[in-house]
């Protein structure tokens, strides 16, 4: 009886050549990244790319996993890490040449998440302040999953609401809704899940300041003493005292 | 004047019987229970196996503040453990501890009856608890009870109407004495053995009477969060505590008179039956009462619906189909004697 | 005192309360109740709105977030390391088994792998700490539905688990003893044994564990085809873990996208026919002795070698999102891990069994009665810690 695992029924590839045909025009584009593939599509696609990965034959993502979203900034700013984090000043030294979306060019040229030569089918992350909704649904005992993006504006993002499809996005859709104050269209119900009625603000946008960070400032190496030298000089010996940030390729 | 003197003295022992009794089968629930879920339960209050455990914890409700809810129905709520208890008390009044009137109270002719109706009085009094705390769990936990009452006080009832055939006597005296005088082929034995469906329907009437695991649907901790008792404290639960264990001891003493033959043991000569009889009554009891605890730490408890399914549909019919049998049995066995 | 006069009075004056008591129309309106967050039964702070007609339930909304601690925020602030020891706490009953997908996710987007020693401990702990987890769900659900002894059997063999696990990694219920790269130190060296002793118990107490529950009339009365989740409502949801298999559906994320060692072993995935209470206790049980026997395999082939992979002191991972999901005793545990290049995660969603678990309450709980809510609720064996994150 006891069996090893088989492998997945469909590869990257093949998931991503199927929701290519499936999705049409509402996929931007396919990103397969470290053997998952995540499908970035158009906001005005999103229920229909969530019903397509839903009941497509060869796909049938039926379990519902999770739903989120990521507050993109420019700046890694209002976070109270910014001291430890200098790659992040790093980041921003490397990419100078692109500044916050302007405003009007999001209003005319329509929302622009990505730069133009931004090349499809890669990972890249977004420029400019945005929202990035992601959802992820699988296919049970076929290890198959799917990933799903979209982008929203900063200001007043909305989407439609995929509970219709995946009963279990209901909770997930209440929480993204306070946590990043984004609107569901055609949710049932968008009352507070975790936050008490009164709560003002929403959590895990990057500007909501986090109150033990503001107190006393982190950056680690205020609070946290520093190692002794023959500790130090012992997990040298031990795991090699490889250079600080080295190993990023 | 004598005559009084017995009376205070009887008195005097009845009262000291049920916190006795209600001491000693808590404190062998804890340590049977213990040793039946691999721990040791108390062994430190008094030194010697923790045999002062409940004096001490009996002593700490006695200190405790008296907390009635606001919203609560004072008198009634007040009222609802004494009556509990009293219940209990007054079981204990008939059941005869050894042959002579000196080891009984009371020696009523419709005993038997007379026992089981004031047992069913306990369950008024959480009916009352729960209904009086005006708390949405207490009262369902009371009406619970109440219903729970309804199905099993009926075979609980019918049981013992097969042994009152049999006996001829509705007097608990006179039930012990016929079972002394009963034999199956010259081997004397008591009702138990005739009557053994009769006593499983007992025995499972009184766990439900009781509102003990299986049973406990009434209380259950885990949803109603002991249902009727949920805003007692201090001494008032201290007397449903007290009337839950001698309501225990008095319903199992009653089970143990009318199928195990009471305080009478087959083969004992004449001067010693005094002494012996109620020793007997007391280990006998002790049997049946160490029955419900096993069951407690055995079964997970019935839904309230599936524990009136059982009571309607197999222990009422099966009594009924007892009675039935015994009444013939009776008829049958006086005719070929007679 | 009484005349002929006052006796018909009183004699009209009670027939008309008789004809009065007859007309009355007895208002029957809902019982609003709410059960919790301060509940025996809901395993901490969650909270039920119910409408009951009688016992039944009319309408039931479940409240959480009374245990929010907000660890998605917290995270991002938090370097890699300190992540782990955070994460641990998400659901407490089994704490090693949340480090791992984070970990993994971690080493993916830093392409370091753990020496197969390590790899080969991690799944040994965590098959342990699902035992350990498995074994609280014998000792609470019993007790909500009112057998009280199996608790103390349970607790007694989970107390040994525990200690094998204390003594590998110094914790009880929160190890944090993953590093990104492997594991903070080797096995000690009595190790083996105990693990061995301690495996044997567990699958003793399996034995009584089956008789005592499992194998008992009323127990069976009160769970068979009691709160009946069907495959396709559970995969809507998004229930997993032993929930989703009691209904039929064998995904188990060890098997269908394997991590860890659990390609390198042989397991079976027990899996329900009718996804009622029963078949979700009955599961459990089984999946203990299975991991008993994962154990057994990875005590005989474990590898020697290091434990740790040579690793920056300081750790920095590179730009990249990554979901990375593990098979944890509740169901399916994943990080959706978001990288700007920094010593700190950007973003990390946090994706728990049994939030997903008891989002299908308002579906299950429809219609029964109240004593149901109780075996229905325990039977999803969710933690609120995992819940409310």
């Amino acid at each position: 009886m006891r069996l090893p695992p088989t492998a997945p029924e469909l590869d990257a590839g093949e998931i991503a050549a199927r929701l290519s045909d499936g999705l049409g025009d509402g996929l931007v584009e396919t990103v397969i990244a470290r053997g998952q593939v995540t499908a970035r599509v158009r906001p005005d696609a999103w229920v229909d790319a969530a019903r397509f990965v839903k009941t497509d034959d060869s796909l049938r993502c039926t379990f519902f996993s999770w739903l989120s979203a990521i507050h993109w900034i420019e700046a890694d700013e209002g976070l109270g890490n910014s001291e430890l984090s200098d790659a992040a000043e790093e980041a921003d030294a490397a990419e100078p040449a692109e500044p916050a979306e302007p405003a009007d060019a999001a209003e005319e040229a329509g929302f622009q998440p990505y730069p133009a030569s931004h090349e499809p089918g890669t990972y890249a992350q977004p420029q400019g302040n945005l929202f990035q909704v992601l959802a992820h649904a699988s296919s049970p005992m076929r290890g198959v999953s799917v990933t799903l993006k979209t982008e929203l504006p900063e200001e007043s993002p909305k989407i439609a609401s995929i509970a219709e499809v995946f009963a279990g996005a209901n909770w997930h859709e209440r929480e993204c809704h306070e946590m990043f104050g984004i609107e569901f269209d055609g949710h049932p119900d968008l009352s507070r899940l975790y936050l008490p009625e009164d709560f003002e603000g929403h959590p895990l946008l990057k500007s909501f300041p986090l109150g033990a960070r503001e107190i006393k400032p982190w950056p680690g190496n205020v609070d946290v003493e520093a190692i002794p030298p023959e500790i130090e000089a012992r997990l040298d010996a031990e795991f090699g005292g490889g250079s600080s940030g080295g190993d990023s390729e | 004047m004598t005559i009084w003197i017995e009376v205070a003295v009887k008195t005097l022992a009845l009262l000291l019987m049920i916190p006795l009794a209600a001491l000693a089968l808590g404190y062998s629930e804890l340590k049977i229970m213990a040793h039946m879920q691999s721990r040791v339960g108390p062994m430190e209050a008094g030194k010697f196996h923790g045999w002062a455990q409940l004096i001490a914890d009996g002593l700490k409700f006695i200190q405790k503040e008296d907390v009635i809810p606001e919203a609560a129905d004072r008198s009634v709520f007040a009222l609802a453990p004494v009556l509990s208890l009293i219940s209990a008390f007054l079981v204990f009044a008939v059941v005869p501890f050894g042959s002579g009137q000196r080891f009984w109270f009371f020696n009523l002719d419709i005993g038997l009856f007379y026992a089981l109706a004031v047992s069913a009085i306990s369950v008024l009094g959480v009916l009352m608890a729960g209904w009086s705390s005006a708390n949405k769990y207490s009262l369902m936990g009371g009406l619970r009870a109440a219903a729970q009452l309804m199905a099993y006080e009926l075979p609980l009832v019918l049981a013992a109407v097969a042994v009152v055939i049999q006996a001829g006597t509705m007097s608990l005296v006179g039930i012990v004495e016929a079972q002394a005088n009963f034999s199956i082929l010259g081997i004397p034995v008591p009702y138990v053995v005739p009557q053994f469906a009769g006593f499983v329907i007992f025995v499972i009437a009184s766990v439900a009477e009781l509102s003990r695991t299986p049973f406990d649907m009434p209380m259950a901790e885990s949803e109603l969060i002991t249902g009727p008792l949920t805003e007692y404290t201090g001494f008032r639960f201290l007397f449903f505590f007290m009337a839950e264990y001698a309501g225990m001891f008095a319903l199992s003493a009653i089970a143990a008179t009318i199928y195990l033959g009471g305080y009478w043991l087959p083969g004992v000569p004449d001067n010693i039956a005094p002494a012996v009889g109620p020793v007997a009554l007391v280990a006998k009891t002790g049997l049946i009462a160490f029955f419900l605890i096993w069951i407690r730490s055995t079964y997970p408890r019935l839904r309230e619906d599936q524990l009136q399914k059982f009571a309607w549909k197999v222990l009422i019919p099966i009594s009924l189909v007892n009675i039935l049998v015994t009444s013939i049995a009776v008829v049958f066995v006086s005719d070929v004697q007679g | 005192m009484s005349t002929a006069g006052d006796l018909a009075e009183s004699v009209r004056a009670a027939a008309h309360a008789a004809d009065a008591r007859v007309s009355v129309d007895i208002d029957t309106g809902d019982m609003k109740l709410n059960i919790g967050p301060q509940h025996p039964a809901t395993h901490g702070v969650l909270r039920l709105v119910v409408e009951l007609d009688g016992e039944k339930v009319k309408s039931v909304k479940p409240v959480i977030g009374y245990m929010h601690r907000g660890y998605e925020k917290l995270v991002e602030v938090r370097d890699y390391p300190q992540v782990t020891t955070l994460i641990n706490r998400i659901d407490w009953v089994s704490g090693f088994c949340n480090e791992i997908p984070f970990i993994l996710g971690a080493e993916k987007l830093l392409e370091i792998e753990a020496p197969p020693r390590a790899t080969y401990l991690r799944t040994l702990l965590c098959e342990m700490q699902r035992i350990a987890s498995h074994l609280v769900f014998f000792s609470a659900y019993p007790l909500e539905v009112g057998a009280m002894t199996p608790m103390f059997f349970a607790f007694r063999e989970r107390e040994r688990v525990l200690d094998v696990l204390e003594s590998v990694t110094g914790g009880r219920f929160h190890p944090n003893f993953n590093r990104v790269g492997g594991l903070f130190k080797d096995i000690p060296a009595t190790f083996r044994s105990e693990c061995a002793e301690t495996m044997d118990a567990v699958r003793n107490v399996c034995g009584e564990l089956d008789n005592l529950i499992v194998g008992n009339e009323i127990f069976m009365e009160r769970t068979v085809g009691v709160g009946v989740l069907p495959p396709e409502i559970a995969l809507d949801y998004g229930v997993s873990g032993p929930n989703l298999r009691a209904t039929g559906v064998a995904e188990d994320i060890r098997k269908t996208s394997p991590y860890l060692a659990y390609d390198q072993v042989n397991f079976d995935i027990p899996t329900g026919e009718n996804g009622d209470c029963f078949d979700r206790a009955k599961i459990r049980l089984r999946e203990i002795i299975e991991s008993t026997y994962i154990i057994d395999q990875l005590l005989d082939s474990l590898p020697s070698g290091p434990v740790m992979a040579k690793v920056p002191k300081v750790i920095k991972v590179p730009e990249g999102e990554i979901y990375v999901k593990g098979e944890n005793p509740r169901g399916e545990m994943g990080y959706y891990i978001v990288s700007k290049g920094g010593g700190t995660p950007y973003r990390v969603k946090i994706r728990s069994g049994s939030f997903s678990n008891i989002s299908c309450l308002e579906y299950l709980l429809d219609g029964v009665l109240v004593p149901d809510i109780i075996a229905i609720l325990g039977s999803l064996d969710f933690v609120l810690g995992d819940v409310d994150r």
